[in-house]
């Protein structure tokens, strides 16, 4: 568990820096800091030994979501639904549901070529 | 392979005769049927010894379609989940998707803490012209005014006013069945629809038709157009130049297939929750189930 929580940490700690990055200085400066957070929050997830529930889904919608940010979304879309194959309790299973979405939306945007800043 | 492959045909046969009941209108039959074919499919998914693909995508997308015909959404959800967390071929991962947003949409048409007066319903949008809570300008905004012409054509026809060929309806009306929209919420494109705009209670109980009995009609006409046995609209709507009228209408604000694939109303009545959701096509609603002919000419 301490190898969970350290890893989770240090992503969490980069996603701020990213977060900031993204408000001070657009979203190109922030990218290179959400990838680093996702390698991060996936080290977590491949350190739990067993499956544990809230840990399970939160590591993966909290993944998801970085791997979103950094426009990987079949990579997102694969740490949703893994941990929406589990048992995810309900309030983070309504949040996988919802970057699911947000993930299936951006990918049909890109499919029909829908430019997606400027508007 | 031989019990994946007996399973899995099993369940197709089992599918076949309830899409079949169901195509007779026989949804009590189908259920069932449904059930027997979902767990034949689930036994074909756990008689697989190793991960091969499109064996595993197809069978949980299979597996998946039924669970939701058996209305067992969470169940869907997961099988349809299992195999995008894997690593489908292209074609059964853009099926898994649409599977996992018919789910989704099921469980948007669920009110989830939203409160609706009598004369208010939730209409929700989904598709690929829907984003995450976003939408088509025109994809919206035709069917509100759509929508907004029949629940006015509805109110004339409960105040005893005959068929009007054109002009505008009388004032009582037409201000009586004025339409509100909330702010939307996302997810599906959903919004809060009200009937009778601001007025007060007092006033509305002086309009010449109860604002509830039209949105009930409405809800009649739209679970018609979508299912066409379970509502008898000829006998709620017996005059035949209004039902055409509605019908035009109907299949206007029902799905295009493409851009829209769902469309959904939910309204609450003594408590209870009632849900239509349109998912055949303007181009496939079977108006033929009428029991009488109406004139295929459509005024406008």
């Amino acid at each position: 568990m301490n190898a969970i929580k350290k890893f989770h940490d240090k992503a969490m700690d980069i996603t701020e820096l990213a977060l900031l990055a993204r408000i001070r200085e657009g979203s190109e400066a922030a990218l290179p800091l959400f990838e680093q957070a996702l390698e991060y929050e996936v080290a977590a997830i491949e350190s739990m030994d067993e499956y544990i529930e809230p840990t399970f889904s939160v590591l993966h919608r909290s993944a998801g979501t970085m791997a979103f940010h950094c426009n990987k979304l079949r990579k997102a879309e694969k740490l949703a639904a893994t941990a929406l194959a589990k048992d995810p309790p309900p309030e983070i299973a309504a949040e996988l549901r919802e970057l699911l979405e947000q993930v299936h939306s951006q990918m049909r945007r890109e499919m029909e070529g829908v430019a997606m800043s400027a508007d | 392979m031989s019990a994946v492959n007996d399973f899995h045909n099993k369940a197709m046969d089992l599918a076949e005769l309830a899409l079949l009941a169901r195509l007779r209108g026989d949804g009590e039959g189908a259920l069932p049927l449904f059930e027997q074919a979902l767990e034949a499919e689930v036994k074909a998914i756990e008689s697989m010894d190793e991960y091969i693909e499109p064996t595993f995508s197809v069978l949980h997308r299979s597996a998946g379609t039924m669970a939701l015909d058996c209305n067992q959404l969470r169940r869907a959800e997961k099988l349809a989940a299992t195999a995008l967390a894997k690593e489908p071929p292209p074609e059964i991962a853009a099926e898994l998707r649409d599977l996992l947003e018919r789910v989704h949409f099921q469980r948007h048409l669920e009110l989830r803490g939203v409160a609706l007066a009598e004369d208010e319903i939730q209409m929700s949008l989904s598709g690929p012209g829907v984003g995450f809570g976003v939408v088509r300008a025109e994809e919206f905004s035709n069917r509100i005014g759509d929508l907004s012409r029949l629940v006015t054509r509805i109110a004339e026809r409960q105040a005893g006013i005959p068929f009007r060929k054109g002009g505008q309806p009388p004032k009582s009306i037409d201000e009586g069945s004025r339409l509100f929209v909330s702010a939307p919420r996302a997810g599906s494109f959903a919004v809060t629809l009200r009937f009778s705009g601001i007025i007060g209670a007092e006033e509305r109980s002086r309009l010449p038709f109860k604002t509830a009995e039209v949105v009930d009609e409405f809800m009649d006409l739209m679970a018609f157009v979508n299912y066409t046995k379970d509502v008898d609209i000829q006998e709620r709507v017996p005059d035949a130049a209004y039902l055409r009228h509605y019908l035009k209408l109907a299949k206007r604000i029902a799905p295009d297939g493409e851009r829209i694939r769902q469309v959904g109303f939910t309204l609450v009545r003594g408590g209870t929750e009632r849900v239509v959701a349109v998912i055949r096509p303007a181009s496939e609603l079977l108006l033929l189930s009428l029991k009488e002919p109406i004139s295929s000419e459509m005024d406008s």
